[in-house]
């Protein structure tokens, strides 16, 4: 038996509409229950906070924010509703420097274009079954860059940082929803006052 | 086990609920039966794309015109070029015609190293649209065999002589 995605609330942000109907009739098709989309990182951002989306497709391309910046909103921003969900961006440019930086802005996994849909449902599998940890240091919050951890490891790269473990529950996470909820409410209100 | 994650200068392991596993059930992996019945819905997408590509060539052939007139500054033009070409490349093997995907990729690649000085030359994004053209009046899907082949090396050489 495969997995039940009807329960599944997915967004797709891509400025290319193909893209963004071909991802849907992927997605569709293998019975993603809720599928919303939105053309650019800042309409896509606004949707993001109005729902408890379980995974995110983005393109790296894009304007008036590029996909990385939308990326760093849904990871950084305060009024983010979750900085955890499964971020999956779609490149046409798969070179080792974008790919470093598209990491570094906290992209969970990359879908290089042009892409089959075979490609599309092995990513989302691999998103399912291997979530990765979240690092927090001074200077970056997102998905652990490493795939694999040598804890015995004592070379002169080795981590000289203090390393503190977190384990977060589902209540911590529904936790911080509400909180950036209550955020975004009272933020209308104000402006509404105004 | 919960704590609330602080940041004291420490470098942080976090490690939140895997809750898309929990969403999705105790199956195992994406039903193989759905997984091909999503393989065949985008191949009945593909009808349209050669139409799609047809109307790119129309736009870029616009774009080089116009790029050839006197006074027009050409860095504008050839900018909507890599954008018509990056488009489509983006979308050919996707729709199982990655010899489009490998047509755009040499002109969106020819463009974008273009010195500052440097105009786009009609000889060869002409041969590009020629090579989009012949895709498209033929209906070569897949990589087009020896012929695709043939497409591809002749252009990278003429790119290549060009850019010397």
């Amino acid at each position: 038996m495969g997995y039940a995605l009807d329960k599944l609330r997915v967004l797709l942000v891509d400025q290319n509409t193909h893209i963004r109907q071909l991802l849907r009739t992927i997605l569709q098709t293998v019975g993603a229950g809720t599928i919303d989309m939105s053309s650019d990182g800042v309409a896509g951002f606004e949707a993001y906070c109005l729902h408890e989306y379980d995974v995110v497709f983005t393109d790296s391309e894009m304007e008036p924010i590029s996909g990385l910046d939308f990326v760093e909103l849904i990871r950084t921003s305060p009024k983010s509703p979750n900085p955890y969900v499964p971020i999956i961006m779609l490149t046409g440019y798969s070179d080792e420097e974008r790919v470093r930086l598209a990491r570094d802005h906290g992209v969970t996994e990359f879908l290089a274009k042009p892409f089959t849909a075979d490609i599309v449902l092995k990513r989302l599998e691999a998103v399912i079954e291997n979530p990765r940890s979240f690092v927090r240091t001074n200077s970056y919050f997102g998905p652990d860059r490493r795939r694999t951890s040598s804890p015995d490891f004592t070379g002169q790269d080795r981590r000289k940082t203090t390393l503190e473990e977190v384990t977060l529950s589902k209540q911590d996470i529904s936790k911080q929803q509400r909180a950036a909820m209550s955020r975004e409410e009272r933020t209308s209100d104000a402006l509404a006052a105004d | 086990m919960s704590s609330a994650p602080k940041n004291n200068g420490t470098y942080q392991l976090i490690t939140p609920p895997n809750a898309l596993k929990a969403r999705v059930g105790a199956g195992i992996g994406i039903d193989k039966e759905l997984a091909k019945r999503a393989n065949s819905a985008v191949e009945n997408m593909q009808g349209d794309f050669l139409q799609r590509v047809s109307t790119a060539v129309g736009q870029i052939a616009a774009q080089l015109t116009l790029a050839e007139q006197p006074g027009n500054d050409g860095d504008d033009y050839a900018a909507e070029i890599t954008r018509i070409s990056h488009d489509l490349q983006t979308q050919g093997a996707a729709f199982d015609y990655p010899l489009v995907s490998d047509i755009c990729a040499s002109l969106s690649g020819y463009v974008k190293n273009l010195g500052p000085a440097e105009r786009v030359a009609d000889k060869v994004v002409g041969a590009h649209i020629d090579a989009l053209r012949s895709v498209i009046g033929d209906s070569i899907d897949g990589d087009g065999g020896q012929v695709g082949q043939d497409l591809i090396k002749s252009l990278s050489e003429l790119v290549a002589i060009s850019t010397q």
